[in-house]
């Protein structure tokens, strides 16, 4: 009891009082399907496919989504970081950065003291943070499916591969060959990875300054655009580096178990943390 | 009075810890485009050595390809370390005092400061300090690394004729410069860097005079470059076959990249910049009441 009213006290404060986590995805989406609109008519203007294409839900949510092809380093190709995938990622971590800090140096403090328990302040605190970044990525999902409506798309389940390959540019040696079709149940993945790093993210700001836990975030999502490895977690969060859709990349299922191991170490460690955390010695 | 001001600020400015962690990761991210640069640096003049033992007449050996002026930071868009610092340079250049403003407010300190030296005096002063702390923090480490490289790799003047290695076209902002006085070509990037990323860090003294809370002031800015750069990408850069202006400044700090920049575009962007950033503080700071 004690928990869900702490856990509603934070949806209050700290979600439903912040516009951002509604006007970003909300533009984003919106900005990003009319994007995606105007690049399959300039294609099917073009005759890039055998016939009139247009776009469906799942190709909505994989252009959001996708990232961006592996980077091969060359003198003539300089390095172009993934803006849009990047905005997706690093506008929750931004959004979700500061409230449990200001909470803790106000309100939070007389809560503390009056339910007698920080791992329950902690918990709740983490509950914020997941209910926040799936409020946040279901308006990615909810703008398009109404704009899906609104272009009159189609609500296939499978992704359009080779919509995918021309609109991510994908190389030629990275195209896999292959006839399985792509379920869009592998969009939530990054969902599950963008939990796991604001809630990393969290943790890391008992340790750190807020400040430079988010300077440690963005570092990590830029160095996993730039190089693909199993250890970048970042590279999870991209659907177009999954070794479903190209060669040498990415196993989808070692990024849900890192995705779920982030999720529970940073919970865990955050308790652990928190119960010794000097709450007075801020500014 | 406004000397001691200033002298004051930037005091307060630069000689704190975080300017100092901020120029130690600036430096330390730099490092990871040194390595691979000294790396393919030394691998090239072991071929050529290999090659002028095996056929004992190396005729062209390709010295402007190996030039300290495309192995720095600031000419190469390829290396893990480039990459990341022209990604996070506004978080680096407003974290040394982009939150001072705010800080100040809070404590009460900006009372006494303005009773002592008066409305414009502090704003101006706090305006010069936070324009340095932020144009420095951006132009250390890269001077830094310009150095470093240029410990390892001769200065050879940049050749026309091996274009394909360098990443600066005929269209390119200062290309004439770049092949004929490299060394002004460098420095007047370094100059429009540091400018930029003064002002840049100015934005957080603006957002600051709305926005009470200091973490939000310090990053709000990489939000608003990262937003410009969405727009630019998405509405302006749209089509694969048409060469456009690059108008995003987290673009176009660095002299290579995708599209190239000119005159116009970096002076305009200076102006408009200047003009939010000192209307919405030194102006309207110096004629508004403080209590």
């Amino acid at each position: 009891m004690k928990y869900i009213k702490l856990l509603w006290f934070d949806m209050r404060n700290g979600m439903i009082k912040k516009p951002m986590l509604f006007i970003i995805p909300t533009m984003v989406a919106f900005t990003a399907c009319v994007d995606l609109t105007n690049r399959i008519s300039s294609l099917n203007e073009f005759g890039y496919f055998d016939f009139k294409l247009t776009g469906g839900f799942s190709d909505y949510m994989m252009y959001i989504y996708g990232g961006m092809d592996k980077y091969v380093p060359d003198l003539g190709d300089p390095f172009v970081f993934p803006v849009r995938w990047t905005v997706v990622f690093l506008a929750v971590s931004f959004i979700t950065l500061n409230y449990p800090y200001t909470d803790m140096q106000s309100f939070g403090q007389q809560i503390l003291v009056r339910t007698k328990g920080r791992s329950v302040w902690w918990l709740s605190k983490c509950g914020w943070n997941i209910l926040s970044s799936l409020v946040y990525h279901c308006l990615f999902f909810c703008v398009s499916f109404l704009f899906c409506i609104s272009v009159q798309g189609s609500f296939s389940s499978e992704i359009n591969k080779d919509l995918t390959y021309a609109v991510f540019q994908v190389s030629r040696e990275s195209i896999l060959s292959s006839d399985v079709p792509w379920p869009s149940v592998m969009l939530i993945l990054p969902i599950l990875i963008s939990i796991g790093i604001n809630l990393f993210q969290m943790v890391l700001s008992l340790f750190i300054k807020p400040i430079f836990s988010f300077f440690s975030v963005a570092l990590l999502i830029i160095s996993s655009s730039y190089l693909i490895s199993p250890y970048l977690i970042g590279n999870y969060a991209m659907p177009v580096r999954y070794d479903m859709v190209v060669n040498d990349g990415v196993d989808i299922k070692v990024g849900l178990v890192a995705a779920i191991a982030l999720i529970v170490i940073s919970v865990v460690t955050g308790v652990i943390r928190f119960h010794k955390y000097d709450i007075l010695n801020k500014d | 009075m406004l000397w001691n001001a200033i002298k004051l600020e930037c005091k307060k400015a630069i000689l704190n810890k975080l300017f100092l962690a901020v120029i130690l990761i600036g430096c330390t991210i730099t490092m990871f485009s040194l390595i691979p640069c000294l790396r393919a640096f030394y691998r090239d003049m072991n071929f050529l050595e290999k090659m002028s033992q095996d056929t004992s007449v190396l005729r062209n050996p390709m010295m402007p390809l190996n030039s300290l002026f495309n192995h720095w930071i600031g000419s190469e868009a390829i290396t893990p370390g480039s990459t990341d610092y022209f990604f996070l340079f506004p978080l680096l250049i407003a974290i040394p005092y982009g939150w001072s403003y705010c800080a100040e407010q809070r404590s009460g300190y900006i009372k006494n400061m303005v009773i002592r030296s008066g409305r414009w005096q502090y704003h101006l002063s706090k305006y010069i300090a936070l324009f340095l702390s932020g144009g420095l923090a951006m132009v250390i480490p890269l001077l830094f690394n310009f150095l470093t490289v240029a410990m390892f790799v001769p200065a050879v003047t940049p050749d026309p004729h091996y274009i394909t290695g360098y990443g600066i076209i005929s269209s390119s902002f200062l290309s004439e410069l770049f092949y004929t006085k490299p060394f002004l070509y460098v420095f007047l990037y370094l100059a429009i860097d540091f400018i930029y990323c003064g002002l840049i860090a100015c934005l957080c003294f603006s957002f600051a005079t709305v926005i009470k809370n200091r973490a939000v002031v310090v990053l709000l800015p990489f939000f608003v470059l990262l937003g410009f750069n969405y727009v630019c990408s998405s509405f302006i850069y749209t089509s694969s076959n048409v060469v456009y202006t690059e108008l995003s400044p987290m673009n176009f700090l660095r002299p290579v990249g995708a599209y190239d920049t000119n005159g116009f575009v970096v002076s305009v962007g200076i102006a408009i910049l200047f003009t939010i950033t000192f209307s919405t503080t030194v102006v309207r700071g110096g004629q508004s009441e403080i209590y």
